[in-house]
């Protein structure tokens, strides 16, 4: 019974790959060692709903050299690391996009407490610093495949649904940017329960932990 | 015996005969009878108009309806024979022969009063000497002029002379003729009326042939005009016919829907697929929650019934799946062997199952306001469970399984066989369209490969076969994968042919 967790961060349409990529190895902790980076083959697959990248290039910094020239690609982790991966897939409506997928076996607070509440740390470390426009992370897998994003998240983004955006009786994390959080502030989108942690960012964005377990 | 005069007998002509007749209201008879023909000729042009093009009015009920006119035209005619739009040759008749009466009465009078006044003065009526004027075969029955007829039957004249016998036989000649036209026209036939429809069925054939219904359904739509008629309800038959039409088929329900003023959220596609799963006294169960629940939620959405059929649906698949796993359903020994074999593996898959769906599945206390993406994370799960524990089923029966649900390095491995002596493992990926699918998959077996030392890994889709399997970009990736790892044997597997969905047998218990 393998499945994933995970969800999209989407960044400001300014924000380079080569510099989305350096964020997300700072914020989420990948040190040199902890990663490998996959490439596509002629392009292929382009999205994961053609299959998944299996090609390594040596030195890493070569390949992520070639990850950010390249239209999609992904950096998984190794070590403590080795339950994620970060896909770096084409933007969409001019937004860079981070699709991060976490083994769920690795997500189970009974056993996996501690990598939980680590990865819920590093996690909104990765949108403050990018500046994400929204981000968030789900237990069920729909919700981080493409189409998902496509056909739900952006037409909401573009509304400003924020009680379609945020799905708060699903999500487990979610990250406002600025804009949004100060219209959150405004609507006082109402929760169908209190979320665990709701913290006023810096830069004037807004993060929720829904509940301690990914899973409710 | 009779003793009058003729005078009394002129006078009792006037009274009783010639007086009635004048003082008959012709005119309004006249009305009468045009109002009914105006009425028929309506109705021709009413019927008329129903049949006329562009949209005829056809099928078994228009030709039922047609024949139903024609018989009552039929009758109507030989009953009135109407020639022009005047009164009918009947009432005609009837109004001719009385007037004329009164006439030739009237003028037969005059020269029988005209006569010799002495002679008339003296003639009386004796007993005992009579001059019958009813013919030997006649007999006074007309109801009408019977005081007139008895009279003159009765009556025995002593006349003067041969000229007032004359006048009075001519008088009486009048009368006869006049009550022999009353008797024909009282004895001409009723025309034969077409036979009594039977009503309800004619509703039947009618509306059958008419909005498309079948005989069942439109019986259903019957009983329910019946219920919610003798509950004192108003009927709104387009609704009854669009819930009977979308597929509600007990009555009671059609009608409970209706009594509750819920027909917008049960009229839909989605719901009614649902409420067709459950039995008669379940659909008025749910008929009665969402009533209930209105009444503190005036806006409640088709799509929140949806929602709730759906999620006590899945809550029935859950706990059937999970009892199963567990060795709980006695209809299954193949699951009970496999809990006894292999309990840390069954507990495992069982805790899994719980965590991801379960745990919040369970604790939802009102369904109505479950949404729609946890409905499809929960299904995801559920189904991915099922597809997985039925391979598992289906690797026991072939003798095959050495392991499932077990912790690997970096996740978890599905299933574990041995064929050949050779170990294989086996990820499931339980799903109708591998598009969303397919990356997951491979990412795993790379990571079964590269994590765990595996050597032969199976990639396994029960719903799909060589035709509707991976595309040709997707078996590219495969191509990609096998390149990258060349001392491993991947291999797409097909089936076995197993239902997406878990079994849900009478889902519709969990109804609270």
């Amino acid at each position: 019974m393998t499945d994933l967790v995970g969800g999209y961060i989407l960044f400001p349409p300014g924000l380079k790959r080569s510099d989305l990529i350096t964020l997300t190895l700072q914020a989420m902790e990948l040190a040199p060692g902890e990663f490998e980076v996959r490439l596509p083959e002629d392009g292929l697959p382009r999205l994961p709903e053609d299959g998944y990248p299996f090609r390594t290039e040596k030195p890493v910094e070569r390949a992520l050299a070639l990850l950010a020239q390249e239209e999609s690609g992904v950096i998984e982790g190794k070590g403590e690391k080795e339950f994620e991966t970060y896909w770096f897939e084409p933007a969409i409506a001019l937004a860079p996009v981070v699709n991060i997928w976490v083994s769920d076996s690795a997500m189970f607070y009974d056993t996996q407490a501690k990598r939980v509440e680590d990865f819920a740390r590093r996690w909104p470390h990765l949108c403050e610093q990018g500046q994400a426009v929204f981000g968030y992370f789900s237990p069920f897998e729909h919700m981080f495949d493409r189409d998902y994003l496509a056909q739900r998240i952006v037409p909401a983004l573009e509304r400003g649904d924020l009680v379609e955006l945020m799905a708060t009786d699903c999500n487990w994390l979610i990250y406002l940017g600025p804009e949004l959080a100060q219209r959150w502030r405004q609507e006082q989108t109402p929760f169908p329960s209190p979320p665990l942690l709701s913290l006023d960012l810096p830069s004037g964005a807004h993060f929720f932990r829904m509940r301690t377990e990914v899973f409710a | 015996m009779v003793d009058a005069t003729i005078s009394a007998f002129i006078q009792a002509l006037q009274e009783n005969l010639i007086a009635p007749l004048q003082q008959m209201p012709v005119a309004q008879l006249k009305l009468l009878d045009t109002t009914h023909d105006q009425s028929v000729v309506d109705l021709q042009n009413v019927m008329g108009q129903l049949y006329a093009p562009p949209d005829p009015f056809q099928g078994k009920a228009s030709d039922m309806l047609a024949v139903a006119l024609e018989d009552y035209y039929a009758a109507e005619n030989r009953l009135s024979t109407y020639v022009t739009d005047e009164i009918s040759e009947r009432i005609s008749c009837f109004i001719q022969a009385c007037q004329q009466v009164v006439s030739e009465l009237e003028t037969q009078i005059k020269a029988l009063q005209a006569s010799d006044p002495t002679v008339m003065a003296a003639s009386t009526l004796v007993a005992g000497e009579t001059v019958d004027l009813m013919g030997p075969d006649e007999s006074p029955i007309v109801p009408i002029a019977q005081l007139v007829v008895v009279g003159l039957a009765g009556a025995a004249y002593i006349v003067g002379e041969v000229k007032q016998l004359a006048q009075v036989e001519q008088i009486c000649a009048i009368v006869r003729q006049w009550e022999a036209t009353m008797n024909e026209l009282a004895a001409q036939p009723e025309p034969t009326l077409p036979p009594s429809l039977d009503l309800s069925q004619s509703v039947v054939v009618d509306m059958a042939g008419m909005n498309g219904l079948s005989p069942e359904q439109q019986r259903e739509v019957n009983d329910a005009i019946s219920r919610l008629t003798s509950l004192g309800y108003s009927v709104d038959y387009s609704e009854i016919e669009a819930l009977v039409r979308a597929g509600y088929q007990f009555s009671d329900v059609v009608a409970a829907i209706l009594q509750s003023g819920s027909f917008a959220v049960f009229n839909d596609t989605a719901v009614v697929s649902m409420m067709k799963q459950l039995t008669n006294a379940q659909q008025l169960k749910m008929v009665a929650i969402v009533e209930a629940y209105r009444k503190t939620h005036p806006d409640l959405t088709s799509h929140q019934v949806y929602n709730y059929l759906r999620y006590t649906q899945m809550k029935s698949q859950l706990i059937s799946l999970m009892d199963d796993i567990s060795g709980k359903n006695p209809s299954n020994p193949i699951a009970q062997t496999i809990a006894t074999m292999y309990p840390a593996n069954v507990l495992a898959l069982v805790v899994r199952l719980q965590q991801k769906v379960g745990n919040n599945l369970l604790s939802i206390t009102d369904p109505f306001t479950v949404t729609d993406n946890k409905l499809d994370g929960w299904y995801h799960n559920l189904t991915g469970a099922w597809g997985e524990w039925a391979i598992i089923q289906d690797y026991y029966k072939q003798g095959k399984l050495v392991n499932f649900s077990a912790p690997t390095t970096g996740g978890e491995v599905d299933i574990q066989i041995s064929e050949s002596g050779v170990t294989k493992w086996v990820e499931v990926k339980n799903v109708q369209n591998l598009n969303n699918a397919w990356s997951k998959a491979l990412q795993q077996a790379k990571n079964l490969v590269v994590n765990n030392g595996a050597k032969d890994v199976i990639l396994q889709f029960p719903q799909q076969d060589a035709s509707t399997g991976p595309s040709p970009q997707q078996m590219n990736n495969l191509t990609q994968l096998r390149k990258a790892y060349p001392g491993v044997n991947f291999e797409i597997r097909y089936g076995p042919s197993i239902p997406f969905d878990p079994p849900a047998n009478n889902w519709g218990t969990y109804i609270p």
